[in-house]
């Protein structure tokens, strides 16, 4: 196609949907291929869930309660689902087929592989690694922060295998210039444009080469699931999970910072110097956010739960502080003004959340809060109230909190 | 599907008669809503919408935005005042504060005095 007819193309895809919207208006239905969503059946929005709560169903974005993440290596039943724009199309296809070109203006040696020479020609590693979306907590910024209102479930911690990203690129030849390693994906762009993409963001040659920055196709033993970029996505864990590009197509080692979409303007970004609650913020002074903060969940018990005064409450959730080690996980009864230490795990390997757990007792009946906060081992601690208010409502690492009524 | 919209009302329009609620997209029944409707429906779901809480140049901002860079079309001025009002009317900024109490939803079903 040309670039002409792509772009009378996405004109006319404009016209079709604002004409579609204009004689819905008086029509009061939607012609073919418009049907509204909310006339599908859930299995074809979200196969292989169970449990999650849908934010927003086109694009499918859904949130795991936390009661639900209890586990710990997280099943794909239980994974959220953050997408940017329309998943492709991939039932049928031969996996082993499925193509990765690296290419970009520092890579010395431009190559295209199949996912079957990835898998021959580099050595396997299986990782347990941890992954959330920049956006998760949004729901509590005040005012309000644009987008998909996550609460706390867009996380989870799966086995993930394949080869190490960095095996790739220097087979490809990373130039002295090499900057920014970015994704590009089979995945189209909501409007249906065909010249525009959904989303395309990367890492900066530094965390690209690190041992557990993957190209994978598997997950908890199992092939991608569709939902979450088979037949081969990127995986940079630690970092906003935006920069794990899904359904990858492409790879591009950069003599720049990346600027494909959602890397720019206010996109996984904040303030590069914090403002105050509801400031307007110019682009130029948004920077990209890399490690993700400290943070925890508390998966037992469930929020709202009855407990008898005369047993020791079990409690237990994961830790983890995005490029750094968890030191820390405490607990309180009292909104903070006391913490009690709870027995921390080591990761199963660099990047995996921690588990965490801690037998409560309470001094009476009554209604309590138990507050989880992990401290990394940089020593620095999740906050207990909103940590800095930023447009798009990024970061907040705020403790987690579960309501328990103790009963006599 | 209509469960799933109805979590969606449940979460986030807890302050709505379900009567005031359309029961397709989940949008609040309020002077406006039919463009809001058609407008913003088209590439994306009404939920984005219903989720968020914003106040009116906020609101505009997102429109601008999708305008620059997703493809939304053009309105004409009446019609985008005819969002804005409701937009702005309907899913307004919530009170002010540092930190809200734990949602009514994670409590505890029998509280003493409730």
């Amino acid at each position: 196609m040309t670039k002409k007819s792509a772009q009378n193309d996405a004109v006319s895809r404009r016209r079709f949907l604002r004409d579609a919207a204009l004689a819905a208006m008086s029509a009061a239905l939607l012609p073919k291929g418009l049907i509204p969503v909310a006339l599908a059946d859930d299995a074809s929005v979200l196969p292989g869930k169970s449990g999650l709560t849908i934010l927003n169903d086109r694009p499918v974005n859904a949130e795991t309660p936390a009661h639900l993440l209890d586990d710990r290596v997280t099943p794909a039943a239980r994974l959220f689902v953050r997408n940017n724009g329309v998943p492709p199309v991939t039932a049928g296809i031969d996996p082993q087929d499925w193509q990765l070109n690296v290419a970009g203006e520092a890579c010395e040696q431009p190559q295209t592989f199949t996912l079957r020479e990835l898998q021959q020609r580099y050595r396997h590693y299986t990782l347990q690694l941890q992954i959330e979306c920049g956006g998760n907590g949004r729901s509590e910024f005040n005012p309000p922060a644009t987008g998909n209102q996550w609460s706390t479930g867009a996380v989870g911690c799966p086995e993930w295998t394949g080869v190490r990203l960095k095996d790739v690129l220097q087979d490809c030849g990373i130039a002295d210039n090499a900057v920014y390693v970015a994704y590009e994906g089979a995945d189209r762009h909501l409007s249906g444009d065909p010249g525009k993409q959904a989303i395309s963001r990367g890492v900066p040659v530094h965390k690209a080469l690190e041992d557990e920055s993957l190209l994978v196709w598997a997950m908890n033993g199992e092939p991608l699931p569709a939902l979450h970029g088979y037949p081969l996505r990127m995986l940079c864990a630690g970092w906003p999970a935006s920069v794990s590009g899904k359904w990858l197509n492409r790879i591009l080692i950069r003599d720049r910072e990346h600027d494909g979409a959602k890397m720019t303007g206010k996109s996984y970004r904040v303030p590069c110097e914090p403002v105050a609650p509801g400031t307007a913020v110019a682009d130029a002074d948004m920077c990209i956010i890399e490690s993700m903060p400290v943070k925890s969940l508390i998966t037992l018990p469930k929020s709202g739960v009855e407990h008898a005064l005369s047993k020791a409450l079990q409690c237990r959730g994961h830790a983890w502080a995005g490029d750094h080690r968890v030191q820390e996980v405490l607990t309180s009864i009292d909104f903070g003004a006391t913490w009690q230490a709870a027995k921390l795990q080591k990761p199963a390997n660099r990047l995996a959340w921690q588990h965490w757990s801690a037998s409560i007792e309470f001094p009476q009946a009554g209604y309590y809060e138990i507050w989880a906060r992990a401290v990394d081992e940089q020593g620095v601690s999740q906050p207990l109230v909103l940590p800095g208010w930023n447009p798009r409502g990024y970061l907040n690492n705020a403790c987690h909190r579960v309501a328990v009524l103790v009963t006599a | 599907m209509r469960r799933m919209f109805l979590t969606v009302v449940l979460c986030f329009a807890t302050s709505a008669n379900a009567a005031d609620v359309d029961a397709t997209t989940g949008l609040r029944i309020a002077p406006g809503w039919e463009q809001v409707r058609a407008h913003c429906g088209a590439c994306h779901s009404h939920a984005l919408v219903t989720q968020q809480r914003a106040d009116r140049q906020t609101w505009l901002d997102m429109i601008r935005w999708m305008q620059a860079s997703q493809n939304l079309w053009q309105f004409q001025p009446e019609i985008e005042a005819q969002i804005l009002d409701y937009l702005a009317a309907n899913y307004p900024p919530q009170p002010n504060r540092r930190r809200a109490p734990i949602p009514a939803s994670l409590m505890p079903a029998t509280m003493p005095g409730k």
